[in-house]
């Protein structure tokens, strides 16, 4: 932990510095007596700022705990499911996109033996996606993405 | 035992708001307490629509995108559209909410969409203002566009608290040019359509005032009711429960004669000042659809705020009835036009 | 009485059955991550189209007093807030859940969110118009105050590093000036992205930070197998437990319909503000964040106490107390009612059967409430491989569905990263959700007010509402300081 909150602090001086020199581009109106859409984030920067040495200081006065176990694996594989799916909703639509992302996590969650669990989760998966559909997309009228089944959903 | 009680009750509560939906999506049996319509009058409106041009259009469900929130002007002036349209095309017609980017996310959702003519965009001044502002992706022009119709139009009004100072506009304006920049006007936010209306009335006048911008037109006419603001500039529809109940009244209006819900206002070229802000609120569709499709459109719409239906629920909801067709809505633009350019050039230029 | 008479007319079926159903859906909706009490009123806005005006009101209005408590279940049970305003009562509600007790404690929130908005209907109905002209007289400078000191909780909720809790509220400051600024109209921040001038949106930011990121926690770390079951064995909450939290959920009531009142300050602001004067007042401050009565009773009148506040203003001058009070407006509107002095006169018959409807679906909620307590809990009971995935595709449903735009997934998604990283770090997520919420509101009005003095900020300290409020600010920051100085001395 105490390496990682060093990391942060370290990435939130840099980042608030550089957002700080950014706000003087902001575009402004002449002649108004405030302080300017620059201010108040200029402001909040400094304030990051500081609060980012102050971090820094008692993150290294801390004794050294155990280093954060941060990925694996599984949230890897997660990660990438998950992007896949944001990018996937488009086009495949909201119900099958959604089918396939219930398929995946439940399987990388699963703890039980495959054999005993695999038909409720194929069940779920299925149905829960339509349900909501069914509910939001159709009675509440929600415009959720048709993709591919747009022939067919109409 | 339980959960056979619970799935009941869900499905008792489906079928309760499924009738609702049905009830209300049935022309025919509109209650609407605040007009006079009845069900005689509704059906000669309705009667043998003139069959559109193209007899395969629609046939599917209609969109209309809505750059704003819902409950908000715009959105009840589509709305009112979307309901009458139902009976004239003979297809459901959805009203969708895209809000953001200032009324710009809505219009390039509306391009997004394919160019068949069943998803509609919202005709406003937005189509003029926003890239002159710079605030709309480069593929969001007044050309992209082909007005069908305007059902509404409010124009922008002077609005003081009942016992402020000035009787007439002309003492407000004499006042504003005599002490540059010491009367607080309340606007809608900058950029917005009444805070260019103000500036335009700057240049008319000479005048030059405090613009305080709010976060839109309630914010701004709170502050004016609450004596945080000298006055305010929006429409006098926005702020009709006021002046009706005697809190505020309206020096003015940017129109071409005088607001029927309004007859002792003055417009403010009575008073020589050429002044006409309008926003208005129709229906257009992207310029590259098949003619007949937007041929369809047009007539059919055409029809629809002719109506008298439709002119009953316009004027129901307290709006300013304005039926344009195509070409009118196209020519308003047009001569609207030249004058937002002046006025965002002057706004812009003070920017650094 | 005219009054009576409308509250029998509304016991009638027709009315009633509305109620049911509108108290029935707000609270499903509001218990669904994503889905606010706005969103619930807007969606189901066009089923109240067909109906008699207050028919129409009644359900909205059951919708959204359903929904604000719904949010609570979700925070609760799930540590996942179903809108912004249950974000405060997560902090107490899931440490109640975590040692078995959720039932316990949607039985007090329950009853909280009853006595917040009953409490407010009956101000509402007494008082309306003498409140309204009190929230006139909030200008520029008095919501600047009023938000500078909201932000001041953020000590109160950032547990125990307050440190890590001002960089969360710094953070969530400026990630609320992203956007086009509300003064100049200019882009500040947005790199010329069309879905970014609208600034992040709270809702998908919110699940994205809590929610998701905690399914991200469970997908890495697998989730446990032996839950903690939930012992429900009765419904209404405990004599001790109700001696504890009604006079909490009294004063929280009074806080949330006063905050209510002022147009553009929310159930989020009203809840938050009531955490901390509870904590602040309470004898043991020091149980709050492990898990408290009052802590959960504190923002749930609140949030409830917000909901017929800001009729208020909607009824009196109309113009809405909040994003759903407009929504409400236009419902009017478009019955051909005017919101404002006249309805009063010219409609008393509406303006009465609103007002009983305020009493009615209160009342309805609790007993809707009460009685679900045991479905809830056995919802949660499902295996987490199973209900993971389906918070998860709820989620992005809920973001979707704010603005209708896929953008706000994707926010929600990368939210979710940060909040995970957050979780390591330790850094409490509320503060963000808080200064996102407060930052526009101070930065705009401090602005605001500055253009209206030309620049001088004497004008902070010559209105007696602002002077209030800074006051108001400088002792809650400083209490800390006092309670210790009182406890030695």
């Amino acid at each position: 932990m105490k390496k990682l909150n060093l990391a942060f602090s370290v990435l939130l001086i840099l980042v608030s510095t550089c957002l700080f020199f950014y706000a003087n581009t902001f575009k402004t109106l002449a002649n108004q007596k405030d302080i300017g859409p620059a201010g108040f984030p200029k402001a909040v920067c400094v304030g990051l700022i500081l609060c980012g040495i102050a971090l820094f200081v008692t993150e290294l006065r801390r004794d050294n705990q155990e280093p954060a176990q941060l990925f694996n694996r599984k949230l890897f594989l997660s990660l990438a499911a998950i992007v896949a799916f944001f990018f996937l909703l488009s086009p495949l639509g909201f119900i099958l996109d959604s089918i396939l992302i219930c398929l995946i996590m439940m399987f990388l969650l699963l703890n039980e033996p495959v054999q005993k669990a695999w038909p409720i989760i194929v069940v779920v998966s299925i149905a829960a996606p339509l349900a909501l559909y069914g509910i939001f997309g159709i009675f509440l009228k929600v415009p959720l993405p048709d993709g591919i089944l747009a022939p067919l959903l109409g | 035992m339980k959960k056979l009680i619970s799935a009941l009750c869900a499905a008792a509560l489906c079928v309760s708001l499924a009738a609702c939906n049905t009830q209300s999506n049935n022309p025919g049996s509109q209650s609407n307490p605040g007009s006079q319509s009845n069900p005689g009058n509704q059906s000669t409106s309705q009667s043998n629509p003139q069959q559109p041009s193209t007899p395969d259009f629609p046939t599917k469900t209609m969109t209309i995108v809505c750059p704003y929130s819902a409950g908000g002007g715009t959105d009840l002036a589509l709305r009112i559209l979307a309901e009458c349209g139902q009976s004239t095309f003979g297809q459901t017609i959805n009203v969708e909410n895209k809000t953001g980017g200032s009324g710009s996310i809505g219009l390039v959702e509306a391009l997004n969409a394919a160019h068949d003519g069943y998803t509609l965009a919202t005709a406003s001044v937005d189509l003029i203002t926003l890239p002159l502002l710079g605030l709309a992706p480069a593929e969001v022009t007044r050309e992209a566009f082909d007005p069908i119709c305007v059902i509404n139009g409010e124009p922008a009004a002077i609005i003081v608290p009942a016992n402020a100072k000035w009787n007439t506009i002309q003492e407000f304006i004499d006042d504003a040019k005599a002490n540059a920049g010491s009367i607080q006007l309340a606007n809608a936010g900058m950029g917005n359509i009444w805070h260019l209306a103000a500036i335009g009335l700057e240049l008319e006048t000479g005048a030059s005032f405090n613009h305080i911008p709010f976060e839109g037109a309630a914010g701004a006419i709170t502050a004016c009711l609450g004596g945080h603001a000298d006055a305010v500039i929006c429409s006098a529809a926005e702020a009709d429960a006021n002046i009706k109940s005697g809190d505020l009244k309206v020096l003015a209006v940017a129109n071409t004669e005088r607001l029927a819900s309004y007859p002792d206002v003055p417009t403010f070229q009575e008073i020589g000042v050429d002044l006409t802000v309008v926003a208005l609120r129709g229906l257009c569709v992207a310029a590259d659809t098949p003619d007949d499709v937007k041929q369809a459109l047009k007539d059919g719409f055409k029809e629809v705020i002719n109506s008298d239906a439709c002119k009953e629920k316009v004027e129901a909801a307290n709006m300013t009835y304005m039926p344009l067709d195509a070409e009118e809505t196209d020519a308003i633009l047009t001569s609207m036009s030249g004058n937002f350019e002046k006025i965002i050039a002057k706004y812009q230029e003070s920017a650094a | 009485m005219e009054f009576i008479n409308a509250l029998l007319q509304i016991l009638h079926p027709q009315y009633l059955l509305m109620m049911i159903a509108g108290t029935a859906g707000g609270i499903m909706i509001g218990a669904m991550p994503g889905l606010t009490s706005v969103m619930g009123v807007t969606l189901l806005l066009p089923f109240t189209y067909g109906m008699e005006a207050s028919a129409g009101m009644v359900m909205l209005l059951s919708i959204s007093f359903g929904a604000i408590y719904g949010g609570s279940i979700t925070a609760i049970l799930i540590s996942t807030p179903g809108t912004p305003a249950s974000a405060a009562t997560m902090i107490e509600g899931s440490k109640f859940t975590a040692r078995g007790e959720g039932g316990r404690a949607i039985g007090i929130s329950t009853f909280a969110s009853w006595i917040g908005g009953t409490t407010s209907a009956i101000i509402l109905i007494l008082v309306a118009p003498q409140l309204a002209k009190v929230a006139l007289k909030f200008g520029a400078p008095e919501y600047c105050t009023l938000a500078v000191f909201g932000l001041t909780v953020i000590a109160s909720i950032s547990g125990k590093n307050v440190l890590k809790g001002i960089i969360a509220g710094l953070i969530g400051l400026l990630l609320s000036t992203i956007g086009l600024d509300p003064i100049t109209g200019f882009s500040r921040y947005s790199f010329g992205v069309v879905n970014l001038y609208s600034g992040l949106q709270v809702v998908p930011l919110m699940i994205g930070l809590f929610a998701i990121s905690q399914v991200l926690v469970n997908l890495k770390d697998g989730v446990a197998q032996n839950q903690i079951t939930q012992k429900v064995t009765r419904v209404l909450p405990t004599k001790e437990d109700l001696k504890k939290s009604t006079p909490v959920s009294f004063m929280c009531a009074l806080i949330g319909t006063f905050i209510g009142c002022i147009p553009a300050a929310g159930a989020d602001i009203a809840a938050f503000v009531s955490y901390d004067m509870a904590k602040k007042r309470s004898k043991h401050p020091e149980e709050f964040g492990t898990g408290c009565v009052e802590g959960i009773a504190a923002p749930e009148a609140g949030n409830n106490g917000d909901t017929s506040g800001a009729l208020v203003p909607m009824l009196t001058l109309g113009v809405p107390g909040d994003a759903t009070a407009a929504v409400l407006i236009g419902a009017l509107t478009l019955q051909g009612l005017q919101p404002g002095p006249l309805l009063f006169t010219e409609h008393p018959d509406v303006v009465n059967r609103i007002f009983a409807g305020t009493l009615v679906a209160n009342l309805l909620m609790l007993i809707l409430g009460l009685l679900g307590i045991r479905l809830f809990v056995k919802v949660i009971q499902i295996k987490p491989y199973i209900l993971t995935p389906i918070i998860f595709v709820l989620c992005v449903m809920g973001a979707f569905a704010l603005r209708n735009n896929l953008f706000d997934v994707g926010i929600m998604l990368i939210a979710a990263l940060i909040g995970y990283f957050f979780i390591h770090l330790e850094i409490p997520i509320a503060p963000i959700v808080l200064a996102l919420i407060l930052g526009p509101m101070a930065e705009s009005n401090l602005r605001r007010s500055l253009l209206m003095s030309n620049g001088s900020f004497s004008i902070f300290v010559t209105r007696p509402i602002s002077i209030f409020f800074l006051l108001l600010a400088a002792v809650s920051l400083l209490w800390p300081l006092l309670r210790r100085k009182n406890a030695e001395g």
